[in-house]
């Protein structure tokens, strides 16, 4: 699939960013293959036209919106983001998108509505890992992903369209994907076909797959260790070959504490999880 | 013909000569390739995980080695073939030393003490370190002295060797993030070798009675 510029509003951080190159090259997207090499490989046939986005459960208005609908909607800015995945890498990635919130807010969610949920394109004739247990890594496909309500109104939370100045390349998650960068990664869901307000916490596949390794929250604390390795430190993807590598200490909320710890003060359970 | 002249006639085939040659072509060859691969930044977005990934199936590979040659020799009756076994064996820790020593110096940037504290509170990894040092402790004693020296000790030493393959496989299917993943099938592979070497280990384990 090709990649088209886009037009947006510039982001004016000045985060050292990972060369596009790697950001398009090191991806977990299951869907495409397990190794992290295997999306860009995988991925370049995906189709992402025409694509729909189904949206239901505790709204006024719900239903079947198309990409060119839901990007009309609201004007494209750049956001900077820091992004650290669960297994203690990280990258700085320059999306383009709008905030979730702006989104969700015409769709008038009810008081009903706590948690929001999120689905990944089901198409294994496109995406070889969901054919079998053994090429998408055991997931039980489709992919799904959730927020609480607050979580995704938090004007952090940014639905991507683009990285880079471009459309989202396939194996970044085209064409529409989110991203919540004070989370581990694994919680930005790519490739959305439906968005559901519920009343329930919505199952989340990582915790489905490993409920002792991964939680509903996994917000970033350098203090929460995964079961299997710390997440003390992470490692940059940065530019530059072996003798080029840096190491950094992961910051509480990855560094977005000042914007988010509030979501969570009334929250008895461990968030961090 | 009398036993050293056999001997002797091994020891200088010319044939082994090349096939001797051509492994240590065959290990040697993608450790400094790759390496030179990782120091240009052209292995992809992550040279250190693709490295250390690298030299710890490595090792997987020459281990599984080792055994298939052992199993092999004496199905096909060759000593020729045994005779490459030491030179396999010494390549499994050559890997294993390359994949620790990647983790220390690149992943972990030389930090020690965190990297220890992984060492004793990870299992994967303190059961991948456990691995390593059994290796080590074969490389120290790979030699036809040591061999001599310690006699019956020696086979019962270096029957660590399927502790090793255990603990190492244990780490590599434990090192992944997804429980379905290509550790499963080198998993098979380490089980079915064993069992097909099932008569050694107990006599092994008899040794210990």
């Amino acid at each position: 699939a090709k990649v088209y510029p886009l037009t947006y509003r510039k982001d004016s951080s000045d985060l050292p960013l990972t060369p596009e190159q790697k950001v398009i090259s090191y991806n977990n997207f299951y869907e495409f293959g397990t190794d992290k090499g295997d999306p860009i490989k995988n991925a370049q046939h995906f189709k992402t036209s025409p694509w729909q986005v189904t949206v239901s459960g505790e709204a006024e208005k719900t239903g079947a919106f198309t990409l060119e609908d839901i990007l009309k909607w609201n004007p494209l800015e750049e956001r900077i983001y820091r992004l650290r995945c669960v297994e203690a890498w990280s990258m700085v990635i320059p999306w383009v998108g709008f905030p979730l919130a702006d989104m969700l807010k015409r769709f008038q969610p009810t008081s009903k509505a706590k948690y929001v949920a999120f689905e990944t394109l089901f198409d294994p004739e496109q995406m070889p890992g969901q054919r079998s247990r053994w090429g998408g890594g055991g997931i039980n496909y489709p992919y799904v992903e959730g927020l609480t309500i607050a979580e995704a109104m938090h004007p952090l939370t940014l639905m991507a369209v683009g990285l880079y100045g471009k459309t989202l390349p396939p194996q970044n998650g085209a064409p529409i994907r989110l991203v919540v960068p004070w989370k581990y990664g694994f919680k930005s869901i790519k490739s959305i076909v439906s968005i559901t307000f519920t009343e329930q916490r919505p199952r989340t596949t990582w915790s489905e797959l490993a409920p002792n390794e991964y939680g509903f929250f996994a917000n970033v604390n350098p203090k929460v260790a995964h079961p299997r390795w710390s997440q003390a430190s992470e490692r940059i993807i940065g530019s530059g070959g072996l003798f080029a590598q840096k190491r950094r200490d992961t910051e509480l909320y990855n560094g977005y504490a000042e914007q988010v710890a509030s979501l969570y003060s009334n929250i008895k359970e461990n968030h961090f999880f | 013909m009398p036993d050293v002249m056999v001997q002797r006639i091994i020891q200088n085939h010319p044939q082994l000569m090349g096939f001797k040659a051509l492994l240590h072509g065959a290990c040697l060859l993608p450790a400094l390739w790759i390496f030179y691969l990782g120091a240009i930044d052209s292995l992809g977005a992550d040279p250190v995980k693709a490295l250390i990934h690298f030299y710890g199936i490595g090792a997987v590979h020459c281990l599984l080695a080792t055994l298939v040659v052992s199993l092999l020799s004496k199905k096909l009756r060759t000593p020729l073939l045994m005779r490459c076994r030491r030179l396999l064996g010494l390549y499994v820790a050559f890997y294993a030393t390359l994949h620790i020593v990647c983790f220390l110096v690149f992943e972990w940037q030389l930090q020690w003490a965190e990297v220890i504290d992984e060492i004793i509170r990870r299992p994967y990894i303190t059961f991948g370190f456990i691995a390593w040092l059994i290796l080590v402790a074969l490389t120290l004693t790979s030699f036809k002295r040591a061999q001599r020296a310690m006699g019956a000790r020696w086979s019962q030493l270096h029957s660590l060797v399927y502790l090793s393959l255990a603990l190492i496989l244990l780490h590599f299917y434990w090192s992944q993030k997804s429980p379905w993943n290509q550790a499963i099938a080198y998993a098979f592979a380490g089980a079915a070798l064993l069992y097909l070497k099932r008569s050694n280990l107990l006599n092994w384990l008899k040794l210990f009675k």
